[in-house]
């Protein structure tokens, strides 16, 4: 095992015995097999301006005195480097990476270099104040020595600068992508506004959309005017109406005319009508995509339904029973739909027993209903019981706990 | 469709969206400004005026220029690059260098923190407060908004009290200055070859253009998340308020100039002028200087202990897990050290403050130089600036700017060492 800052600058010999240079740089293959470290693929020494790649294939010794070659001449001028190859110490050492694991933001100190096999390879990053030590030729003193490394494994590291040299990545985040939403929210908070704006452009809408509905508000509020409104546009389409409308009131009015102009014309109603609503009332609470289905349809259309729209919504806990009028006459849990015979019909099966609350109910007050009668989601009604949306368990627990 | 547009239309007027986004970007520049008016500050214009009358406007003027260049630099670096100036030291410069950068930094930043105490204690010794509850009463206080009240409460208390510099515009005119002479000093530069005079002058570019100040400019507009596009404000922001300091500035050293020069009366800092004034220009004007001074000396103590905590923490990569609302526990930890080190080092009995707070303002004119290489290496970077990188003519005039401070710090050197 050994630190690249102890590569850096080590003499680089080649089999005539006569000093090249000292070594600039260490080439890494970023694509990777599954499981695999990243293999060296080269050094690079500078010469004025001229960059040298000398293949590991020439290498003969690695070690921090001295880096002996094989051959004489059998490096490259002026190497044009290709979209997988990183260089360790122009894009990764004291740069800012993801730690997927730990869930944090920290900048690297040092790499870690190990032979694996034949290889050399790219094992981890040292994150500890004993490599900045060590660096600053302090590694000898008695109180250092005593001091912890702290390394991280590269395969839970993604840089936070998404791009290598002037190299834009096609997926320069992928390692965050296996984290929940809600992790990739808290490390969002610990990056410049700049970076965070970045970060969630960088993913797909519905990954964006999902991050965003973890961020804290106040975070949230600031972050997505700095988004560009086309892309946020995107994104409302994929939230929940109720998150979407949160988001349309936090920005500015400049940049909600820029929105609602790419948005889609439905959607962009649907979202003016709700801002509307104070936030902490039923009806900023609600989210008006629900799942309904008529009284007359058998337990086999409803599960059908269900199927075809569920990617439509967050959470199902129930369906609600409409009439022709879509005012609301009943409700049905899913567990109701999976336990029933095929052929029932849903206006049999219904609880018609069905508590509601109006566009104008406090959100304690709601709060406190679905609390009291253990109900997962509510129906918010208007006037003539007609169903304008639903308010779930995770809109008030958000409420609730907004912290989290 | 097209009524529904005009709904949402009609509410905004583009006059509006305008007055909004210059509002909401005016500050950062001004912020800045302001709080570069700290307790070293008032103390060298104080001395500035009073021992040379209005020689030394045309230095003011001069480095108001300076000033505005350089801020607008860190406004530039920040906005194109949505980064602090120490991280971006980190990430561009060897370790070494960046360690010593930071080093000398926090060296400069922590006996401007002393000079900030130096500020509080003249204050109280006007009002006859013994130093030893103001001073630890002091850095209790500015601990505790810090800790407790994150980054925008001490932001919007800055803005308010910034209105308090105004008594200093106030007290020039009660002193009833000679313009002709004012005009005069402004426009026509003199030196005198003495020790004194490059002293005070080094003092003087120190404390106007200050290290921490670079920094603080730089993290402040990358906090507001501006980019690249609104560099127009950005600009007009930090012009505006590289004025609005050396406006302040200007008549500090009219109103001591017009006083205590003209009257023949040596002072030494702050609060010797505010009681100097008294029996000249009225009790008004000696309140009005003491609590420009405290407010100034506060101010200065909070940005100066959080700005130079900031750029530790950034370099070194400590900010760990920071949770919103609180910042990393290495941040506390320097600030703590920060602001109760050198509260402690301030009571020690008999210690000469004067030297300290001045000798501060020196150490940040030699710190300077050193500094503004760097930004000028980060601001010629094509792969780091882009289309936003230093023009020539930027750049001549930097170099020229870097090459007069070390010019003025060099000839104190060689003044002071000749005298002996």
């Amino acid at each position: 095992m050994i630190f690249l800052s102890q590569l850096v600058k080590a003499d680089i010999i080649d089999s005539r015995e006569d000093v090249i240079g000292c070594l600039g740089d260490v080439v890494v293959n970023a694509k990777t097999k599954n499981g695999e470290y990243p293999r060296v693929q080269g050094l690079i020494f500078y010469r004025g301006k001229e960059v040298n790649f000398i293949p590991y294939t020439c290498i003969e010794n690695l070690s921090r005195a001295e880096i002996t070659l094989n051959r004489s001449n059998c490096w490259k001028v002026n190497y044009e480097f290709s979209n997988d190859e990183v260089l360790l110490v122009r894009d990764v050492l004291d740069q800012q990476i993801f730690d997927v694991e730990g869930i944090r933001v920290v900048r690297v100190n040092d790499l870690q270099l190990s032979k694996i096999e034949d290889d050399f390879s790219v094992v981890g990053i040292d994150v500890s104040n004993k490599a900045l030590m060590r660096r600053l030729g302090l590694a000898h003193l008695p109180f250092i020595r005593s001091m912890q490394s702290r390394f991280i494994d590269w395969h839970n590291v993604n840089l936070v600068k998404g791009n290598i040299g002037s190299l834009k990545l096609k997926t320069p985040y992928q390692k965050l992508e296996k984290l929940h939403p809600a992790d990739i929210a808290n490390l969002i908070e610990n990056l410049t506004l700049h970076q965070s704006t970045k970060l969630v452009q960088a993913f797909d809408k519905e990954k964006a959309a999902e991050v965003l509905g973890e961020v804290e508000p106040e975070y949230k509020e600031t972050l997505i005017d700095h988004i560009n409104p086309k892309y946020l546009a995107g994104i409302l389409e994929e939230m929940p109406t109720d998150e979407a409308a949160d988001v349309i009131q936090d920005l500015s009015e400049h940049k909600r005319i820029q929105v609602f102009r790419r948005l889609g014309i439905r959607k962009a109603k649907t979202l003016h009508k709700l801002t509307t609503y104070e936030e902490d009332r039923a009806g900023g609470l609600m989210n008006t995509e629900y799942l309904h289905i008529g009284e007359d349809e058998s337990v086999r259309e409803a599960i059908k339904e269900i199927r075809k729209k569920s990617d439509e919504h967050r959470s199902i806990y129930h369906a609600f029973v409409v009439n022709k009028d879509n005012a609301l006459i009943g409700i049905v849990s899913i567990r109701t739909l999976l336990l029933a015979d095929h052929s029932e019909k849903i206006g049999e099966l219904m609880s018609k027993v069905v508590k509601t609350v109006k566009i104008s109910t406090h959100a304690r007050e709601v709060a406190k209903i679905m609390t009291k009668y253990n109900l997962l989601s509510v129906g918010v009604v208007d006037r003539r019981k007609h169903l304008k949306g639903i308010i779930t368990v995770d809109d008030i627990m958000r409420l609730l706990v907004p912290d989290a | 469709m097209k009524s529904f547009e005009n709904e949402i239309k009609h509410k905004v007027s583009p006059f509006k969206i305008k007055l909004i986004m210059i509002l909401g970007l005016l500050g950062p520049g001004i912020i800045a400004g302001t709080a570069d008016n700290d307790a070293g500050g008032i103390t060298t214009y104080s001395v500035v005026g009073a021992s040379f009358g209005y020689k030394m406007l045309w230095i003011l003027l001069l480095i108001t220029f300076i000033l505005a260049i350089t801020q607008e630099m860190g406004a530039r670096l920040g906005l194109v690059t949505g980064r602090g100036l120490a991280a971006l030291i980190r990430e561009n410069f060897r370790l070494k260098i960046t360690t010593f950068v930071v080093a000398i930094t926090f060296i400069a930043n922590w006996t401007n923190i002393l000079a900030e105490y130096a500020g509080i204690s003249s204050v109280a010794d006007v009002y006859h407060v013994p130093r030893y509850i103001a001073i630890p009463l002091a850095s209790l206080l500015i601990w505790w908004i810090v800790y407790k009240g994150s980054f925008k409460i001490v932001q919007k208390i800055f803005l308010t009290s910034s209105l308090l510099f105004f008594s200093y515009v106030l007290a020039g005119f009660m002193a009833h200055p000679d313009w002709s002479a004012v005009l005069k000093g402004t426009f026509i530069p003199t030196i005198e070859l003495t020790p004194t005079f490059f002293y005070t002058a080094v003092a003087l570019i120190g404390t106007t253009i200050t290290a921490w100040g670079q920094f603080f400019v730089q993290s402040y507009f990358v906090d507001k998340g501006l980019a690249a596009e609104h560099l127009k404000y950005a600009r007009a922001d930090v012009f505006v308020g590289s004025f609005w300091t050396n406006f302040v500035a200007f008549f500090i050293v009219i109103a001591t100039a017009a006083t205590l020069y003209k009257n023949g009366i040596v002072i030494q800092d702050a609060g010797q002028a505010a009681l100097a004034l008294e029996p000249l220009a009225g009790a008004f004007a000696k309140h009005l200087f003491a609590w420009g001074l405290l407010n100034a000396s506060l101010l200065g103590l909070a940005v100066v202990s959080m700005t130079s905590s900031y750029i530790v923490t950034e370099a070194f990569g400590w900010e760990g897990r920071v949770d919103l609302k609180k910042e990393s526990p290495s941040f506390y930890k320097l600030l703590t050290f920060s602001i109760f080190s050198t509260a402690a080092v301030i009571l020690i009995p008999g210690l000469p403050l004067i030297p300290i707070l001045v000798g501060s303002q020196m150490l940040n004119t030699f710190v300077l130089p050193i500094l503004f290489v760097a930004i000028l290496i980060l601001l010629n970077k094509e792969n780091l600036m882009g289309k936003y990188k230093n023009g020539p003519w930027l750049n001549v005039i930097s170099v020229l700017s870097i090459v007069f401070i070390v010019g003025m710090a060099l000839t104190l050197t060689m003044l002071t060492i000749f005298q002996k």
